[in-house]
């Protein structure tokens, strides 16, 4: 479970104004859930994912994971929370260019301390269940934009996390791919993973089994979805 | 994170062999300044060792530097200068007085020394009347093919080698040493010397003033005492040496700025995927050991690469300009190489501190 307690980020301006990306939000978000986060551009919504990711330290409130504030920990021990317990997907899919796509699905396992065989053979497993099979040794260059959001969804599932942090994963991608990807959140999501999302894209937002809509760094609407995810 | 140090070296081996190069070069200018600085030390040291606080007379247009790389020109003197120095007043400052006749001979492309002067022979080298006696250098006897108790021929002139002259510093290799007369008439020169060794000036008067009573004596000489000689070759290589420690420190500070300048370019270009590392969870101190096995890569393969190309250049400037082939100083192999590795440690300095204060939620977000 996750517990968002009077999250506030404040950023200085050149002018010495102070702009607050995050005002006061509080909400949780129980194991299983499929959140959307939308809201227009400068609401805040990246802000809040990084937050909760232990990415960007906030300026009052507390991000809660399972009991643990997470920034009561050292930096070292909220890397090793982001490694064990967070799954990140990006718009830019973040692939390290001169991986292939199991080295690259593998690499967050091997930085959990798993060996390369068991994480080559995890990777492979996951790759082939997302229809990637046959592009394991495939450079993210070599492939198309929909396989590689798909390595970088397989990059956050491969340790397992307990939250998986998307930050407009459908960003790139034509509608139809864009789709395909929601598909995919959503399947996983029916598995009991916890999946936070970030979309600007209201229908795709409605997706989830839960709207969250930012305006200008509060919580305007927190809304369960009918008809979300089964 | 061994996987990602793999491929990342296999994806960045042009910038670590480019930075490595430049450090290369760097190692190998200190090396060869270096060399040629002590091969100059060594001469002045040889010098002092063999005129030592004696006088050498030579012919007024000798380039001494020519002298003392063994090339020689048509300079000469009368042979009787030395008669001439016995008999005046000066007679009584004077030790021994060797007058010798210097000069080049090509032999199957190698250019070798004549060096002839009258010594007394001990008896075992003693030959026949008729017989011209000749002592060689190793080269020389290569060049002529022959060994001890042969006989050959320069320009008509019989000669019996009476020994082949071994020395540890090479500098006899290349001489035929014979009497005075064999020589000049070899060279073509008969009644000349070019050289005349005054020794043991342990006269009263300071040893400025004699050398100047010599060039008064025998008109068209100059009269070099090893004083002289000795001061303007420390002084050269006194600023040799400045100049050596001068390289030396901005060869640091290049090799510093050049794993400086290529790790942080390195994370200047790839600040999404050291971004993407620290969101994903990867300890600071594996990244920062990354781009530190790197810098340690590019300064040892860098220090290894400029030994090997210092080697190649002392080699050709030796041959080129000494006639010789010097080598660098291999004694500072482990310290150059561990110098230069430090140094490249020091140069990951700043980078890892900018790694250290990368905000990766700053690096994902830029599109």
């Amino acid at each position: 479970m996750i517990q968002i307690n009077s999250l506030t980020k404040c950023f200085e301006s050149t002018d010495d104004d102070e702009i607050y990306a995050l005002d006061d939000v509080n909400f949780s978000v129980d194991d299983g859930e499929f959140v959307s986060v939308t809201g227009p551009s400068g609401s805040g919504k990246s802000t809040l994912l990084f937050t909760i990711g232990g990415l960007m330290t906030p300026t009052e409130g507390e991000v809660i994971l399972n009991d643990i504030d997470i920034y009561e920990l050292t930096a070292a021990e909220r890397a090793r929370l982001r490694r064990e317990k967070i799954g990140f997907i990006f718009q830019t899919f973040n692939l390290v260019p001169y991986l292939d796509c199991i080295e690259n699905t593998a690499l967050p396992a091997i930085m959990s301390g798993h060996s390369q065989k068991d994480a080559f053979s995890n990777a492979e497993k996951i790759l082939t269940g997302l229809a990637l099979g046959h592009r394991l040794h495939h450079r993210p260059m070599t492939i198309s934009v929909g396989e590689r959001q798909r390595v970088a969804i397989a990059r956050s599932l491969i340790n397992g996390p307990e939250v998986i942090l998307a930050d407009e994963p459908t960003g790139n991608l034509d509608p139809e791919t864009a789709m395909g990807v929601m598909d995919l959140f959503k399947e996983i999501n029916s598995e009991g993973q916890t999946i936070i999302m970030v979309t600007h894209d209201h229908n795709l937002a409605k997706q989830g089994k839960r709207m969250i809509r930012l305006q200008e760094g509060e919580i305007a609407v927190d809304n369960k979805i009918a008809g979300g995810v089964q | 994170m061994l996987l990602l140090l793999k491929r990342e070296l296999r994806h960045r081996i042009t910038e670590i062999l480019l930075g490595a190069l430049i450090i290369s070069l760097v190692i190998s200018v200190v090396l060869v300044q270096r060399a040629i600085s002590k091969t100059a030390e060594d001469e002045v040291n040889k010098l002092l060792h063999k005129i030592g606080n004696n006088m050498l007379v030579v012919p007024q247009g000798m380039k001494m530097s020519d002298f003392y790389m063994f090339r020689f020109g048509p300079e000469t003197m009368p042979q009787d200068y030395s008669e001439k120095i016995r008999s005046s007043k000066i007679n009584k400052d004077m030790g021994t007085i060797r007058p010798v006749l210097y000069g080049n001979i090509v032999k199957n492309g190698t250019t070798l020394v004549i060096s002839g002067e009258d010594i007394k022979l001990p008896p075992r080298f003693r030959v026949d009347a008729g017989v011209t006696w000749a002592a060689l250098g190793k080269k020389a006897a290569l060049a002529f093919g022959v060994l001890k108790g042969s006989t050959f021929q320069i320009k008509g002139v019989t000669l019996k080698v009476i020994a082949i002259v071994r020395n540890r510093s090479g500098d006899t290799d290349s001489s035929i040493f014979m009497p005075l007369k064999a020589a000049q008439k070899i060279l073509g020169k008969p009644g000349k010397i070019n050289a005349m060794y005054i020794g043991g000036c342990t006269c009263s008067t300071d040893i400025a003033s004699l050398a100047a009573e010599v060039e008064r004596t025998l008109p068209g000489v100059r009269a070099i005492t090893v004083a002289g000689t000795v001061k303007a070759q420390e002084d050269s290589i006194l600023v040799m040496k400045n100049y050596s420690t001068i390289i030396s420190i901005a060869a640091i500070i290049l090799v510093a700025a050049t794993v400086l300048v290529m790790i942080l370019s390195q994370i200047k270009r790839y600040i999404r995927e050291l971004g993407l590392l620290i969101a994903m969870g990867s300890p600071l101190k594996h990244l920062i050991s990354m781009f530190l096995i790197k810098a340690m890569l590019m300064g040892g393969i860098g220090s290894l690469a400029g030994f090997f190309i210092s080697t190649l250049i002392t080699n050709r400037l030796g041959v080129m300009f000494l006639q010789k082939p010097l080598e660098p100083d291999y004694r500072l192999f482990l310290p150059i190489l561990g110098i230069t590795i430090f140094v490249s440690i020091l140069g990951t300095v700043i980078p890892a501190y900018r790694i250290s204060e990368l905000d990766p939620a700053n690096t994902l977000r830029e599109v």
